[in-house]
């Protein structure tokens, strides 16, 4: 039986269908559930927005809708040009569109990058005064100290792959880091890039202390958790035929007086992941704290490839017997 | 009706079908397919409406139906459909709904699909039966297409020694 004549075989399944009137009573409710929740609009926010914004915004906004971006020109416009404005206007409109604060950090890296790239083509074009290289220098603080705080704030959480965007930024800002190229009247541009770098630093020290400690805090809640009743496999047995799991044996019980259930949890995936979970309990006042071993079988559907694990109350358990 | 929910209407015409098929083969159970194939297109509707427009909205029903079945065996932790199928609680193929030559037809690939192995029946059912690619297949299970195709190439091997031994 080749490739083609399975198809056309298996094809024969598409003759399972809703019937009409099942199908219809689904559309009913599908129909009903759209009607119910309409699709967000965002443009709702936006329209208002548009409404107030001056005019460089305005044509910032109408370009990148038209044309996915602001226009060549503008793009390539430097500080002191006419299309500037429109420039800077269509990257915060960008970053205003962007809800992913990760995303948001990583386009701010861009935009400090184009701002030192600027510096840099202006200086080459004999243009870099020093006005020019002070107002080029508040924008890079600005963006900068933006950058620093959110990433400081996402690593702090922990929520953000800190490690790629840190290394981004600060590769970033090496480049220009001793350029001699700022070097106009009092400008002090290579300087802020360098103070930019410690504070990058700074906030990778910290993110790294933070996240050392969390890992020895974690290590010590495993080592206070764990737990003092909790039971031992003494013995295990296992079979498997015809699709079937046999499992049996011996469990060690923190006392007499604790209750013992066993249940087996098939997740549906391939090979399975079965859990056999022991739930034992107390409600006795007094007991002798006597080991005793309790006998166990269980028995469930999953194929011969199936992983199995063995969960004492929520919690672990180590076995030293293989499964075979 | 706005575009985007025109489109999904469209979807669910085009797929309502297949999506409880596919639930059916994964439940054993058409009552419970029946509705899980409802959830899927109220959940697909959610995200839909909130986040726009999906690339491939099919694979994306697919997806989110295989997630529900997945979750759904998380919570009831028993019967597989093998078990199902063995017990001959699962009549596939309603009368009402199809003619006789499309009900022996039905019959003859749930017979078929019975007797394929359990790895190999979802990547079987989305290649053969719903025609998928394996960049689809892939999106679907999470897989690369690579693996995918892998599967897919020993679902065949598998099938043609099963019928090569039927026939001895």
């Amino acid at each position: 039986m080749n490739e083609e004549k399975i198809q056309k075989e298996i094809k024969g399944i598409n003759n399972i269908r809703l019937s009409k009137n099942q199908k219809e009573t689904m559309r009913e409710a599908v129909l009903l559930h759209v009607k119910n929740n309409p699709v967000v609009k965002k443009e709702m926010i936006e329209s208002f927005w548009f409404f107030k914004a001056n005019f460089v915004y305005k044509l910032a906004v109408i370009l990148i809708v038209i044309t996915g971006t602001v226009s060549f020109a503008s793009e390539r416009s430097l500080p002191g040009d006419m299309l500037y404005s429109v420039k800077i206007a269509g990257e915060n409109i960008r970053e205003a569109l962007i809800l992913n604060e990760e995303a948001k950090i990583d386009y701010k890296v861009i935009q400090v990058a184009r701002r030192l790239e600027e510096a840099e083509k202006l200086s080459i074009a004999g243009r870099l005064d020093e006005a020019m290289s002070a107002k080029i220098e508040d924008n890079f603080e600005r963006i900068s100290n933006d950058t620093i705080t959110r990433l400081s704030v996402m690593a702090e959480k922990e929520e953000i792959n800190k490690e790629s965007i840190t290394a981004n930024f600060e590769a970033r800002l090496r480049v220009y880091e001793n350029s001699a190229m700022f070097a106009v009247g009092t400008s002090t541009l290579p300087l802020k890039v360098q103070s930019v770098l410690f504070r990058l630093e700074d906030v990778d020290r910290r993110y790294k202390e933070k996240r050392d400690q969390r890992r020895n805090s974690d290590n010590e809640d495993i080592f206070q958790d764990k737990p003092i009743e909790i039971g031992r496999i003494a013995k295990l047995e296992h079979e498997f035929e015809e699709g079937v799991h046999k499992i049996k044996g011996l469990v060690e019980m923190p006392s007499a007086c604790h209750s013992l259930e066993i249940e087996a949890r098939v997740a549906e995936s391939y090979p399975e992941q079965v859990s056999i979970v022991f739930t034992s309990q107390s409600d006795a006042e007094v007991c002798i704290l006597i080991l005793e071993q309790r006998e166990f079988e269980i028995e469930f559907n999953a194929s011969d490839k199936a992983s199995i694990k063995f969960i004492w109350n929520e919690q672990p358990m180590v076995v030293d017997f293989a499964l075979e | 009706m706005e575009e985007l929910s025109k489109k999904f209407i469209e979807a669910f015409e085009e797929n309502a079908d297949n999506i409880y098929r596919f639930c059916l083969f994964r439940l054993g159970d058409k009552e419970l397919a029946k509705d899980l194939a409802q959830i899927t297109f109220l959940k697909t509707w959610d995200y839909v409406s909130k986040k726009g427009e999906i690339s491939n909205l099919r694979a994306f029903l697919f997806k989110v139906a295989r997630n529900l079945i997945i979750d759904h065996y998380r919570l009831i932790k028993t019967d597989s459909l093998d078990a199902l199928m063995e017990e001959g609680m699962f009549e596939p193929v309603d009368n009402e709904s199809v003619s006789a030559e499309e009900r022996s037809d039905a019959l003859l690939a749930y017979e078929l699909l019975k007797q394929i192995p359990n790895e190999y029946k979802e990547v079987v059912m989305l290649r053969y039966a719903e025609g998928m690619s394996f960049r689809e297949i892939a999106q679907i299970t999470g897989e690369t297409e690579n693996a995918v195709a892998v599967r897919c190439h020993r679902a065949v091997k598998k099938v043609r020694e099963m019928f090569d031994k039927g026939k001895k």
